[in-house]
């Protein structure tokens, strides 16, 4: 796993010394090994497909104008990230819009699997994003970060320019917070708790 | 309630990304205490359900968009400058050499001609000491001005 970081780390490096003595199509090579990464970050805070698009390419572009600015030595995926998850926040100021409330949870209160199982799934999946993402900033990026991207508080502290400590804090209360949304969302406001109930969203409490 | 440990680094432990020392020492507390334990089985919970949510992936090309839109020139001045600094270090050399030249002929010319203005008022007429003399003495000041063109450091001097 290490050993692994420290490959990307080289081959990153490699590939960004060839671009800044001139070799620009060798941007290509970077475009391929985090497009995906990228767009789905891109795609949490935007929720389609076409604003997450415009959002990598302009990522991508803004990263290779500033290219000069990458301190060589540090890793590159983290600068990346930075310049992504600053970009899709401002994104999320200026042009965001309002969503609609999260619909009806009371979906999952069963503990029944059913054939339209995976497609539940995948709308828990989409009902959550958009609670993540409707929280207050500094908690969405956390989350999106450690939950569904798998980085741990450490990798978080760098692309965020914060301390670990801090964002352990923000996992703490953006979870916390995260569950009382989905919380009140699914109890309709009528004190009907649907997360007591068993089903997978209950099991966020 | 409120385990004053209850907001330690209880993410970075489920992700594995702890010292030994620091994990060993953490996971002793989780064996006697059972709101940490809450804590971290909710995390591990959270992270089931949530982690790497499937989206709609894109059935366009981002790559092709974004190689269309960078300046694929843009750090190309930075080979350039290098090359450019190499060219001009030559180009130093190559003074360098001229000016050297030039000098040791500046040199032996103004030895030369003192020595034939010695030699020659005797054996010599006046006249013709002069006549050798005076354009070996114009050569060797036409070659310090030359070099000091080439060095303007030496003019002030
Ligand atoms: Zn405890």
């Amino acid at each position: 796993m290490h050993y692994h970081a420290q490959t990307i780390l080289k081959e990153d490096e490699k590939i960004i010394q060839a671009v800044l003595i001139g070799n620009g199509e060798g941007y290509g090579d970077i475009v391929d090994r985090y497009q995906t990464k990228l767009y789905r970050v891109s795609y949490y805070y935007t929720q389609n497909i076409e604003d997450a698009r415009d959002l990598v390419q302009d990522i991508f572009i803004k990263a290779y104008n500033n290219l000069s600015s990458f301190k060589q030595g540090s890793a590159f995926s983290t600068w990346l990230y930075r310049i992504a998850v600053n970009h899709c926040l401002d994104w999320c100021r200026k042009k965001r819009p309002q969503y609609a409330e999260v619909s009806c949870l009371d979906i999952f209160s069963t503990e029944e699997e059913g054939p339209e199982d995976l497609y539940l799934r995948q709308e828990v999946a989409s009902e959550i994003q958009a609670a993540v993402v409707n929280l207050p900033a500094i908690y969405s990026t956390v989350l999106i970060l450690y939950y569904f991207e798998d980085f741990s508080p450490q990798e978080i502290a760098e692309i965020t320019n914060t301390s670990k400590r801090t964002v352990e804090t923000r996992l703490f209360r953006g979870r916390k917070m995260l569950r009382d949304k989905l919380h009140s969302k699914s109890s309709g406001g009528e004190g009907h708790d649907l997360l007591s109930k068993p089903g997978q969203l209950a099991q966020l409490r | 309630m409120t385990c004053y440990r209850s907001q330690d680094s209880w993410h970075s432990y489920v992700k594995q990304c702890l010292s030994d020392a620091e994990r060993n020492e953490m996971a002793s507390h989780l064996g006697h205490c059972p709101e940490c334990r809450d804590i971290v089985s909710d995390i591990k919970k959270t992270i089931k359900i949530i982690s790497n949510p499937d989206i709609p992936m894109p059935q366009f090309d981002i790559k092709v968009n974004i190689m269309d839109s960078i300046d694929k020139n843009r750090y190309k001045q930075n080979l350039v400058s290098v090359n450019t600094f190499r060219l001009f270090e030559l180009r130093n050399w190559g003074f360098s050499m001229i000016a050297a030249g030039v000098f040791l002929i500046a040199f032996n010319l103004t030895s030369f001609s003192s020595i034939i203005k010695t030699d020659q008022v005797t054996e010599l007429g006046s006249s013709l000491s002069k006549q050798i003399s005076i354009p070996l003495d114009k050569v060797s000041q036409a070659a310090f001005s030359f070099l000091n063109h080439l060095i303007p450091t030496s003019r002030t001097n």
